[in-house]
Parts: structure tokens; sequence; C-alpha cells
């Protein structure tokens, strides 16, 4: 029941560095005190309820009925599964929240609106209603919009083709273009869900995914609610034809809503998946996987490829998280219980590596002052730490043994080859190396390339290296003890394939 | 006892990182890592054979375990890897003394990680630990290799040569992976057990590892990283070269050997790759001017000859020729190292007559040349004599001719180095004075090199050689066939040169193919990339936002009607109602009528 406080726990800092907000050592350090908080509520959750040590956890919590009438609640469900991506989206929030720090403009607004988000992404793993897991999808979505349009860049984008006129009558490029990309988008694609959680709860009689789950004979004609979902989780996760957002979107937007973006809220489309179409849909799921197979493997090469050629790092780091999303589909469209687990695992791996790339790309920006690869040079004579930590998250989306990479893709690739068709393993093979093709051409180019300035521009703060250490220590642990990690989801991941 | 080895073998890496971050005094850099391999080094004669195992994942109730094995077969390969580290270790104390504080530290960790991922790649006994070091070992030669990254070029042979090692890489995963899913274990012995009984044909995954095993290894064709990789410090090539990196694949076939020799079609693939880099390696080296590149197509061709060894399940010779290849192409890069440092430049022709036949340098150059031409009593001939034998006993005349080939030209390779460096006009010529700490791990190697018997003993003692039967006469044709290059070098040293031409040609269209990778690079990834990112801004994010700007466009059209005119408002009212009271009366009659009926 006491983890249901994390919902409340941020409510007490946005109090308090509005208050405050003259000060701005408060406001940098209250909102990451709280977030500090609020993971020791979670280890203190693992800890009360043994999670380490028994198999599988359920703990349904029902506060008080919203529409009686229609079945809709506020109650809540954890398993393991969401204590992991609770976890993941406090790392998150920590990373986004320390990369504000060089931020002077209106900083207790922008904390606000992280601190805001970080309420609606707890609430949304935890969530057992498809109602509340609508409210709170939006509470996370909205101030996006508030955070590019403030906050955000606009950027020189050019177009040519058959829409040039289209595109350059929208204004492409510039923050309120990507602010209202975004924000638009995602609202689609949560109306999608909506319609689909709708049309599943009406025919099932209930909101509860907990009771759909349990409810065996299943309404036979949910194909229209399995194509609303798909379509609207894919497009919250970024499945390839609906990404256009994410480049765009991460662009524009300050690096702490690029943090949140890619590091947990590209991930709820998974969630959704993982906990709703898989375990729901699976009859339906099982006869349309190889759709979302080829869409998987659209994604991983393709964004590879698309990734090669870009010359803002931003949004190379974009299309790489669209690459390696498409492996936690690939995995997930292979429906065996490696490729759960798997696909867990690169979810979570994803989201700290992609968080520390794009951390480390904030860092950069703040040094250098451009995000350009074809205007950066020297990085490594110059300011050491920063392309150290660049470097490293090259490496680990390359998925270079001992990082937690390794193992998620060592793992998607075995639940290829057990699976009926082992000959796509190929294709997470080629984008591996088209991967290595252009991350190393962006480390040649902006770390190691070395042109004549010899000044050393400033490097990274004290507490911008704390958090940076605490990602890769994270990573490395996941890489080399990765036994820990799937032990502990390794009893839900069976659950989940077992449809139970 | 076994295991303790085992965290030794890592304590250098936490000094260093301790001594970089505290910023300790430069000599421990060096130093301390040199103590703890000695010790290592002095407790591996005294092990016990065993084998250590560490669960690292669990999948689906099949174990992957991180297996360590002690076994004299292994730990052979680790005490040379160890000796040869420890040399270039004192070697790179003097060499890498100017550096700055900065990257001396972080020169001695690279070498350090790169040291203990081989060490470490030698005792293991799993595909999956094999894999992990063998991907360390990339990851520190890509920084050794761009090391001085001042030099554009070094940065770019560091990417080529990671890329090429990486997409090799790829497929050992892949092989991997396959077996995995196949068998349920990657544990070496039980897949050697397991392909000798079962009916589980594991032929795919096998020629995948092969695949990436020639990457690593640099044959043919992807021989391309190894001469750029040159690029980087001397004493990293020499342990590159030696007994670390590109070895580590005939290692790793030597282990696997069993479980391939069912299959035909591998072994044969490793034969006639081995020895086309073989051959062609060995004309390459003939033709190049730099004497780091003569080295480095020299190595190519060794162990090219290593998986013809192979190829011809042989395994034990392929050791053997890995074995004593370490010490004196070792010995061979050092050397160069410091006559590169003391004349400031690597062409051969500019490095002409540098070397007092009457020096210590002399002396060493000597040994390495007929230890590299296999001249008999040195090192390098027992193995490579075996090979050769074991060749023609098996009747395979067409790579016994094409050897030839390759012996003919290693022959002339080593007469031209030797011949072109050497001065035998002693007059008038300074000594050249040889730092210390340059000197010892010559010496050393050099010892080596020099007493093949001692070496062979030592090899036999751990490994027993299936004898190849020969007799006395073709030795000395063999030996008198080798004396007879180096005379007519000596003679003919211009002549010949235009003389083999023709060699040179097929040499470069096989052997020399950087064009063809970069047109690769940017005829399929870079132009392909640029397509995709172009259809992907413009047509799929056009149609996309087709939606939004037709929604715009309507909404503008709608905006025009209000234009602000009572007349046209009244004019829209009067045609509105006209239009409301036609579709009611429509509609009313069509309910009338079913309400009839």
């Amino acid at each position: 029941m006491f983890i249901l406080s994390i919902l409340v726990l941020p409510l007490l800092p946005i109090f308090l560095i509005n208050l405050f907000s003259k000060e701005l050592k408060y406001v940098r350090t209250i909102p990451i005190i709280s977030s500090v908080a609020t993971l020791i509520i979670i280890f203190l959750y693992i800890k009360t309820n043994n999670l380490l040590y028994i198999e599988s956890h359920y703990e349904l919590i029902t506060l008080y009925p919203i529409f009686p009438l229609l079945g809709i609640n506020m109650s809540f469900s954890i398993n393991k599964i969401s204590i992991v991506l609770l976890i993941l989206a406090n790392l998150t929030i920590m990373t986004a929240l320390f990369s504000t720090f060089k931020i002077k403009k209106r900083l207790s607004h922008l904390n606000t609106l992280i601190l805001i988000i970080s309420i609606g992404i707890y609430g949304l793993i935890i969530s057992d209603d498809l109602f509340i897991f609508f409210l709170f999808y939006e509470v996370a979505v909205v101030p996006m919009f508030l955070m590019i349009t403030n906050w955000g860049y606009d950027l020189k984008r050019e177009v040519s083709g058959p829409f040039q006129k289209v595109l350059s009558s929208l204004s492409v490029g510039t923050k309120s273009y990507g602010a209202y990309k975004i924000t638009i988008y995602l609202l689609v694609g949560s109306l999608m869900i909506f319609l689909g959680l709708g049309i599943l709860g009406i025919n099932e009689g209930t909101f509860s995914i907990n009771e759909i789950l349990n409810n065996n004979n299943m309404a036979s004609n949910n194909g229209i609610a399995f194509l609303f979902l798909v379509l609207g989780f894919g497009s919250h996760s970024a499945l390839w034809p609906m990404h256009t957002w994410a480049p765009d979107g991460h662009g524009t937007a300050p690096t702490a809503g690029s943090i949140i973006f890619a590091g947990i809220l590209m991930k709820i489309g998974i969630i959704g998946f993982i906990k709703i179409i898989i375990t729901v849909f699976q009859p339906i799921f099982l006869e349309y996987s190889y759709i979302i197979m080829l869409l998987a493997s659209i994604n991983i090469i393709y964004g590879a490829f698309t990734a090669m050629m870009q010359d803002d790092l931003k949004y190379l780091a974009a299309y790489a998280s669209l690459s390696h999303i498409g492996y936690i589909f690939l995995a997930l469209a292979m429906n065996n219980e490696i490729g759960i687990s798997s696909a867990i695992l690169q979810t979570i791996s994803h989201g700290l590596i992609i968080c520390l790339l794009f951390f480390s790309v904030g860092l950069i920006f703040n040094a250098k002052g451009t995000r350009s690869i074809k205007e950066l040079n020297s990085l490594s004579d110059n300011s050491p730490f920063i392309s150290n930590i660049f470097i490293f998250s090259a490496f680990a989306s390359i998925g270079f043994p001992l990082t937690s990479g390794f193992i998620a893709e060592f793992l998607i690739i075995t639940s290829v080859a057990t699976s009926p068709q082992p000959i796509l393993i190929i294709v997470p093979l080629i984008g591996i190396f088209i991967t290595t093709l252009y991350m190393f051409r962006t480390v040649k180019k902006i770390c190691l390339r070395y042109v004549g300035n010899n000044e050393r521009t400033k490097g990274a703060a004290t507490d911008e290296k704390i958090i940076c250490i605490l990602l890769i220590i994270v990573i490395i642990t996941m890489g080399i003890f990765p036994e820990l990690f799937l032990n502990f989801i390794e009893g839900e991941s069976i659950r989940i394939i077992m449809g139970i | 006892m076994n295991t303790s080895i085992l965290i030794l073998s890592f304590l250098p890496i936490l000094t260093l990182l301790i001594g970089k971050a505290f910023n300790f005094n430069r000599y421990l850099n060096y130093a301390v890592p040199i103590l703890i391999y000695l010790i290592i080094l002095a407790t591996l004669f005294k092990v016990t054979p065993s084998e250590i195992s560490n669960t690292f994942l669990t999948v689906k109730n099949n174990q992957i375990d991180l297996l360590f094995n002690f076994s004299n077969s292994y730990t052979l390969m680790s005490k040379v890897v160890l000796l040869i580290s420890i040399l270039v270790l004192l070697y790179s104390s003097k060499f890498m003394h100017n550096e700055s504080e900065r990257s001396h530290s972080r020169y001695f960790l690279y070498l350090i990680v790169f040291i203990t991922s081989m060490f470490l790649f030698t005792l293991s006994n799993d595909l999956f630990s094999s894999f992990i070091f063998w991907e360390v070992l990339g990851l520190s030669s890509y920084f050794l290799i761009g090391f001085w990254n001042k030099d554009s070029e070094a940065i770019k042979s560091s990417t080529i040569a990671f890329w090429i090692t990486r997409f090799g890489d790829l497929f050992f995963l892949g092989g991997i992976v396959l077996i995995f899913s196949l068998t349920g274990t990657l544990s070496i012995e039980k897949i050697n057990s397991l392909t000798s009984s079962s009916l589980i044909s594991l032929e795919i995954p096998f020629i995948l590892i092969i695949i990436g095993i020639f990457s690593k290894s640099a044959q043919f064709p992807f021989n391309i990283w190894l001469p750029k990789a040159m690029k980087g410090p001397t004493p990293v090539s020499s342990l590159i070269h030696s007994a670390t990196m590109v070895v580590a694949g005939v290692l790793l076939l030597y282990k696997i050997h069993p479980a391939i020799s069912s299959s035909g079609l591998s072994l044969n693939l490793i034969a006639i790759i081995g020895i086309i880099s073989s051959v062609l390696g060995a004309i390459a080296a003939f033709f190049e001017d730099d004497l780091k590149k003569i080295l480095a197509f020299s190595t190519i061709s060794h162990i090219g000859l290593m998986f013809l060894a192979i190829g011809i399940s042989k395994p034990d010779l392929a050791y053997f020729h890995m074995f004593s290849h370490s010490f004196f192409k070792s010995l061979l890069f050092l050397y160069a190292g410091v006559i590169i440092l003391i004349n400031g430049t690597s062409s051969l022709e500019k490095l002409k007559g540098s070397i007092n036949i009457k020096s210590t340098a002399g002396i060493v150059l000597l040994i390495a040349c007929c230890s590299l031409s296999s001249v008999y009593f040195f090192t390098g001939s027992y193995s490579k004599e075996f090979i050769v034998f074991s060749l023609i006993n098996q009747k395979h005349f067409i790579l016994s001719s094409l050897m030839l080939i390759g012996i003919i030209f290693t022959c002339l390779y080593s007469a031209r180095i030797f011949f072109t460096l050497i001065n035998f006009n002693t007059k008038g010529l300074k000594e050249v004075k040889i730092n210390a700490r340059f000197l010892i791990p010559l010496a050393i190697l050099s010892v080596f090199s020099l007493l093949g018997f001692f070496t062979m003993g030592l090899f036999q003692t751990d490994i027993t050689i299936i004898k190849v039967p020969h007799n006395l006469q073709s030795i000395l044709l063999l030996q008198l066939l080798t004396f007879l290059i180096f005379f007519l070098y000596f003679r003919y040293k211009d002549s010949l040169l235009v003389r083999l031409k023709q060699f040179n040609s097929v040499s470069n269209a096989f052997f020399k193919t950087d064009f063809i990778y970069l047109e690769i690079y940017e005829k399929v990834f870079k132009s392909s990339s640029i397509f995709i990112a172009w259809f992907d801004r413009n047509i799929i994010d056009g149609i996309i936002n087709l939606l939004p700007f037709k929604i715009l466009q309507i909404s503008r059209d709608l905006m025009s009607l209000q234009d602000g005119y009572a007349k046209s408002y009244a004019l829209r009212t009067i045609i509105f109602f006209i239009l409301f009271i036609l579709v009611m009366s429509i509609v009313d009659s069509s309910l009338i009528i079913g309400e009839l009926k």
C-alpha cells in the first residue's frame, strides 16, 4: 500500500521549489532528493515483500470506484516487472533532473514539469485499470508540450521531394512544430489506445486489466480492438512507419525531455504490448505476429541506416533508439519465454544506455555549443571525460560484451534462433553491424579526430560526473551479473507466456 | 590456486585505474603489471591441470558457464603470452618515455586490458567467454591502434580495423547462438564430444565461427586491416602480431578442432583460405617498401600456414607453429621499432645499409631473419618443415606446389630485409647504441628464436606432436633452396624485383583490395543510408504531415466563408433553409412510408 506514496511524493518538491524559486541551489537539489527518496521507497517495497526470493509477486490495490456503472476503479497492481520499470523510470527522471543543472532560465518551472511527468509515469506503470492507465498517460505527455515550446531548440531542416510544399508550409524543424507534432501524434496514439481499451472494456464488462486476464472466455470480436491497440502502442514506441515524431521531438526538445522520452515514455508502448496485447490478445497476436516481425525488422535496419547519415547528434541518438526498439519488438514477436525476458531486459538496458547517450550529447552541447557532427572535433583531447562517456555509450549501444546491451542482444538473437524462423537472426546481426558503422564513424569524427586547437574546454561538473558514473555502474553490473536481473523477472515472463 | 591466478590477472587493471585516479608515479604503470605477470608466470609452471567453472547465465534451464581450463595444452600458450607481454611492457616503458603523463597511463591501461583479455582467452574453455575476451581484444586494439590520434591516418586505420573485426565477430556471435540453441551448451568439451557422437549437424554454425576467425586473424579477404594497423605504436604491433590477437583464432580452432574435423567443408575452407593468405601474403611482403608493413604481410602469411595445418587435420602442428612464430615475430617487430626510432623512417630504401654487421644489432637481425626464413636449427624451421612434409605425405600436390611458391617468397623477403639493412662495409659507420630496456627483450627473444631445439623440447614435453615422417635428403634440399635464394638475392638484387613483377600484380589484385571495401562502404552503406534518410524525412514524414496540412487547408477554405458581408450571409441562410426543407421532406416522407408499412 505504501508504494502508492511515490505518486504523491513529487507534489512536495513541486510546492517547495516554487516557493523558493529564486534559490537555484534548492531548485536543483530538492527534486533530486525526492527522487532518491522514491528509489528508497521502491527498495523498501522490495525488502518488505521479499521480492528477491519469491518466484512471482502480485499485489492489487483498489482505492475507490470512479464509475461503478462501467466498472472503472482507481486500482493499481504491482508485480515484479512493474518494480523493475519503476526503478528504470526513477533513474531516467533522476538523469533528466541532473541534465537541467546548467539551465538558469525558469529552472523551477522546468523541474516542476519533470516532476509532474514523473507522477504520470509512475502511475502509468502501476495502474491496473485501463481508464487510469489512459489518465496517467495524459499527465505524462502534456507537460512535454510546454517543455519543448519553452526550453526547446529551433533547428533547420531542408526539405525536397514531392511533399516539399506540405513540409515547408508547416515550418518543419522549429520547436513549435516539434512540440505540436509530438503532442498531437501521441494524443492521437493514445486516442487509439483509448478506443481499443474502451472496446475491450465494454466487451469484457470490466476495465481492470487483471480481471480481463483472468477471464478465460474472451469475447471473440476483439479484432478491431487489437488493431487500435497495436496502432496506438506502436506509435508510442515508434514502430515503423509511425515513428516520425521521435526524431523531430528529440531534436527540438531540451536534453531532459529527450531523456525522459527515450528512456521511459517510448517504453510505455512496449509495456502495453507486454501487459495487454501479448496476454489478452494472445490468439490474434500469434496469428499476426509475422507483421510485427516484419515491422520490427524494418525498424532495426531502417533506423540504423537512417542514423548513419545524420549530422545532428540528437537525431543520431533518436534513430539509434528507433533501431534498438526494433530488437524489442522482434523479441516480443517470437512469443517464447526467452523472447519476453530478453525484451524486458532490452527495454531496461536500452533505457539506461539511451539516457547516458542523450546526457552525453547534452554535455557536448553545453561544452561546445553545437551538436553538429561536422563541426565537432578533438573531444578526447579537449574534454576527456565527456568523450569517454560518449565512447562508452557507443560501445554499450553496439551491444559490446560486459555491458547490459550484450546480454540483451545475445538473448534476443537466441530467442530468434529457437523460434520457427531461425534465419531471421541475420536481421539483428546486420543491425548491430550498421550500428557499429555509424557509432564509430561518429566517435572517430567527434572524439578522436584532432584539429589543431588545443584549448581545454570546460569539462563536466562533479554532479554531472556522479550521474554518469551511476548509470555506467548499473549498465556494467547488468552486463557482468545478468543472473541477478534475469532471476528477478524470470517467473513473471513465464507467467506472461503461459497466459496466466 | 587456479582461481587466484584468475583474480590476480585482473589486479594490474585495478592498480592502473587507481593509479590513474590518484596520479601515481608513472613508474608504477609498468612496474606493477610486470611484477604481477612474473608471479603468474611462475605459478603457471606449478598449476595442477583442472577446470574452473562459473555460471554466468541460465537460459531456459540451459546454463552458460564460464570455464577456464588449466591443462597443459592451454597453459603453454598463456605462458608464451605472459613472457612476451612482460618483454613488451619492459620495452614500452622506454618507448613511451616521452609521452605526457596522461597518455602514458592511458597507453599502459589499454595494453594491460589487451594482455589480460588475451591471457584469459588462452585459458577459456567455452565459446561464450572466448567471445567476450575476443571482443575485449578488439576493443583494446581499437584504442591502441588509434593511440596517436593527432595522426588522422591512425584513427582512420583503427576505425577500419574495428569495423572489419566487428563484422567477423557478428558471424562468430551468430555461430555461437546457433550452437547454443541447437545443443544447449557452449562448453567446448561438450561440443567436441557431442559432434563426434550425435546426429546434430553443426556445420553451418561452425562455418560462421570460422568466418569470424578469418576476420580477426586478417586472412583473405579480410586482410586489409592488418597492414593499416601498423599506425599504432610498434610494441603494440609486436604484441598484436606475435602471440595475441591475430593468433587467437588459431588457438580457438585448435580447441574446437575435434568438433570441426567431422565436417569436410569447413576443413577445406580453412585450408583454401590458409594457402591463399599464406602465398599471397608472402608475395605482397616481398614487394612492400615499408618495413612494418612487410612484417604485417609476413604475419598474414605465417598465420595462413597455421590455418593450412588445421585444414589438413594437423592442429598440433598449427599450435607448434604459432608457438615458435610468436618468438621470432615479436623479436622482428621490437627490432624494427628500435631501427625506426633511431633513423626516423620506416621505408626500407631509406634505411639501406644502416646497420653494422659486426654490431649487436647486426647479430640480432641475422638471427631474426634466419628464423623467419626457417634456416635449420632456428626456431622457425621445425614447425614449418613439419607442415610442409605432412602436406607432401598426405599427397596434396596442388597445395604443396603453391606452398613452395610461398616458401620461396618468404626466403626472398627475409633476404631482402637482411641484405638491405645490413652494411658489410664496416668502416666509417657509427656504432648504434641500443638502450638497455630495448636490448634485454631483444636479447631474450633472440635466444628463444635461436635455440630451436630448446623451444622444441619445451614444446614436446607439454604436447606430443604426431611425428611427421621425413628424411634427411628432403630437409637438406629445402635448406639448399633457402641458401640458394639468399645467394641469388644477394647477387641479383635489383633485377629480381623487376623479373618477379608479374607476381606483384597477382598479389595486388587479390590482396591490396582496400578500394573494394571503400567502394562497398560508399556504394552500399553510405548511398543507401543517404537515400533512406532522405526517404524518411521527406516521403514518410511528408505523408504523415499531409493530414494536418489538409486539415489546415480545409479550415482556411471554410474561413473564407466568413467574409463579413451581410448580403452573402443572407444568401447562404436562404440556400441553407431551402436545402433543409428539401432534405427534411425526403426524410420525412420516407419515415412516413416506413410507418405506413
